[in-house]
């Protein structure tokens, strides 16, 4: 077995029989479960309402007009409160696993006793790095097995296309723990200690899901300017020959409809600008990409436009479902950030340990 | 055995090995001697390969350490300064792990260890590293560097943190090891433990090489350089004595030291009997290793 592979399968072995997998495994067994319990209850009063309308309307077709009928619900709505709750402690849970794999060996001095055996420095790191992709993927087999097996077991069968969906989510959480498991290595392999490389690490993170999108929030008000005046707040309209209050003067919220027409595209192209703006700054989150995938993802009939109030997380017409390579279709950029953030971090950490100072 | 040529080491600017020239000869135990930051540890870890030289070339059994570190890491064995190990694991598992690194046969892989622990008193402990002493560590860091039963042994600065005891067992294992043919680098600023167990001493300071040689070698060196001290005692008074090759006295009731250039024992000899006085004491007192290591390090401005 050459080095890499040796340094791999220990890694791999300590990280699944570690005190702290174990830890991670049952706080992601939890987060899921409490998410999916969650989950299945609103499905099934949504799925409840739903069985309701189509008795209705199967008695009386003409009771409830289509608009008023409920959708049919779909398994996928169980994990949306999922990726949310992920999107914070994914990240944490990664930032555990991997803070001392490079420090630790520093702190310990036991990187010099490895170093001196006939071993590359790029079959550590690499090794380290295996074992650590391949620790998280068993922790996330195991959590998606039980998850599906749960729905299961709550007599909640998804159909292929929702299984396959639910599959790819789960891939998706697993990027979003990969990446923040290589922003832990870099910050193993820069940092002089352990409790400098945690704090590296969570440093990383708040920058990166909150100071990197609250700055873009900032810079694009900058950059776009002030928004729209609503046009109907300053219209006072004199109508002297309607009812007059005790002052002879009527005021009205009636606005001109091409006026309004011309604030709500006004708006739109506000948000438009704005959002175009943060987007870039967005593409550095994990947290937010992941987000934007999983909802784009687990809601079917959702599609990517800037809506009236905002980002692209609104969804637009609900004409039928899409296809998953449909709703992955304005996803791409985001899962570019899952993959290339990691690599970046790995690359950093690759290049920061090939130069370390072991003495 | 061990070669160097021109050897530099430099941190942001700072020279820690300034072109060091060495040379060890197969079988022998030598000592590394400086104080602390005075390159010693940079010195050996570029000699095993662990970091890569400014610039220079050093040879282990003819190869080059740059060019095939891992060649080398093959016939070499390091204990390093501060050794370390996974605290989760017990001694037998840490050892097995670096072994694994060597090709060794499964079998043959158990069977090594098992020797080797026995070797430093640590065979049938299933306690985790974590759980050990700082003396253990150090016995078992001794067993890991001695795996692949390496010709050529690096040890940085073994007998530190270890008590009396450890420091008499660990004199033991070098001597032992030194029998069996062993080249042992053996890094040290306790001069003392130097002198125990070398045969020949490289003296180190700022990250030059400023002695190299034989214990004794040295000491005549540096004896040639400076005056000789002679101790007498008499009976009675001491009279007054005058040498030409006399260059400082210093006299008491019944005792003088006396710095000569040369060992003019003879000629004191003589001048106190002509004056019929009994000598009780007349001896030459010989420069430590101690003092010819702070003459070496204070004389090249080393701390």
């Amino acid at each position: 077995m050459s080095g890499i592979w040796i340094v791999a399968r220990k890694e791999f072995l300590d990280g699944i029989t570690s005190k702290k997998f174990i830890v991670i495994v049952s706080l992601l067994l939890l987060i899921f479960t409490v998410a999916i319990n969650e989950g299945i209850e609103s499905y099934n009063e949504s799925l409840e309402r739903y069985k309701e309308d189509m008795t209705i309307t199967k008695d009386t077709p003409d009771a409830l007009p289509p608009r008023f009928m409920s959708n049919k619900p779909s398994i996928l709505y169980i994990f949306m409160n999922l990726s949310s709750l992920f999107g914070l402690i994914g990240p944490i849970l990664s930032i555990a696993l991997g803070f001392d794999l490079i420090s630790g060996e520093k702190d310990r001095g036991s990187l010099k006793s490895l170093l001196s055996h006939p071993v590359y420095r790029d079959a550590v790191i690499n090794g380290k790095a295996i074992g650590g992709i391949s620790a998280l993927t068993v922790a996330m087999l195991i959590v998606t097995s039980l998850s599906i097996g749960f729905l299961i077991i709550s007599n909640v069968v998804p159909t292929g296309d929702e299984l396959v969906r639910i599959l790819i989510f789960m891939g998706m959480s697993l990027l979003l723990m990969l990446s923040y498991f290589s922003v832990s290595l870099m910050s193993s392999t820069v940092a002089k200690n352990s409790t400098r490389a945690i704090f590296y690490a969570i440093l990383l993170f708040v920058v990166l899901s909150y100071i990197v999108p609250l700055a873009g929030f900032f810079v694009s008000q900058q950059i776009v300017g002030d928004m729209p005046e609503y046009p109907g707040s300053t219209k006072v309209i004199q109508v002297e020959s309607m009812n007059e209050s005790s002052d002879g003067v009527v005021y009205t919220s009636e606005i001109d409809i091409k006026e309004q027409e011309q604030f709500e595209r006004e708006m739109q192209e506000y948000f438009e600008e704005t959002q175009r703006v943060r987007e870039i700054f967005l593409v550095v989150d994990p947290s937010s990409s992941y987000q934007k995938i999983s909802y784009s993802l687990l809601n079917t009939g959702f599609r990517q436009n800037y809506g009236f109030y905002g980002g692209s997380m609104y969804e637009g017409s609900h004409e039928e479902d899409l296809t998953i390579t449909e709703s992955m279709s304005g996803s791409w950029p985001s899962l570019v950030t899952l993959i290339v953030l990691p690599i970046t971090m790995f690359a950093i950490a690759y290049m920061r340990f090939m130069r370390m100072d072991l003495r | 055995m061990i070669r160097t040529e021109e050897l530099t080491k430099e941190y942001n600017g700072n020279i820690a090995v300034d072109r060091l020239d060495l040379e060890v000869k197969p079988g022998t135990v030598f000592g590394f001697l400086g104080p602390n930051g005075a390159g010693k540890t940079t010195t050996i870890l570029m000699l095993t390969g662990m970091i890569e030289p400014t610039s220079g070339r050093s040879f282990i059994n003819d190869v080059d350490v740059r060019e095939d570190p891992l060649e080398v890491k093959k016939i070499i064995g390091l204990l390093p300064e501060g050794v370390g190990f996974y605290d989760h694991l017990n001694g037998f598992q840490n050892l097995d792990y670096f072994a694994s690194f060597y090709n060794m046969e499964k079998e043959k892989r158990k069977e090594r260890i098992d020797s080797l622990l026995l070797m430093v008193g640590l065979y049938g402990i299933e306690q985790k590293v974590g759980g050990y002493s700082r003396g253990m560590t150090q016995r078992l860091g001794l067993a890991q560097a001695l795996l692949n039963d390496p010709a050529v042994i690096f040890l940085d600065e073994p007998t530190s943190n270890l008590d009396p005891q450890g420091v008499l067992q660990m004199r033991e294992t070098i001597k032992k090891l030194s029998d069996e043919g062993k080249t042992i680098f053996f890094s040290s600023h306790v001069l003392s433990e130097v002198s125990q167990v070398c045969d020949t001493v490289g003296i180190i300071s700022e990250g030059r090489l400023v002695e190299c040689g034989g214990l004794e070698e040295i000491k005549k060196k540096l004896n040639a350089e400076k005056t000789v001290r002679i101790i007498v005692e008499t009976s009675t008074k001491m009279p007054n004595l005058e040498h030409k090759d006399i260059v400082k006295t210093e006299y008491f009731e019944n005792r003088v030291i006396i710095d000569a250039k040369y060992d003019i024992r003879e000629a004191i000899s003589k001048m106190i009997y002509e004056e019929e006085v009994l000598i009780l004491e007349l001896r030459i007192e010989e420069s430590s290793l101690e003092d010819i290591f702070m003459k070496s390090i204070y004389d090249t401005g080393g701390d």
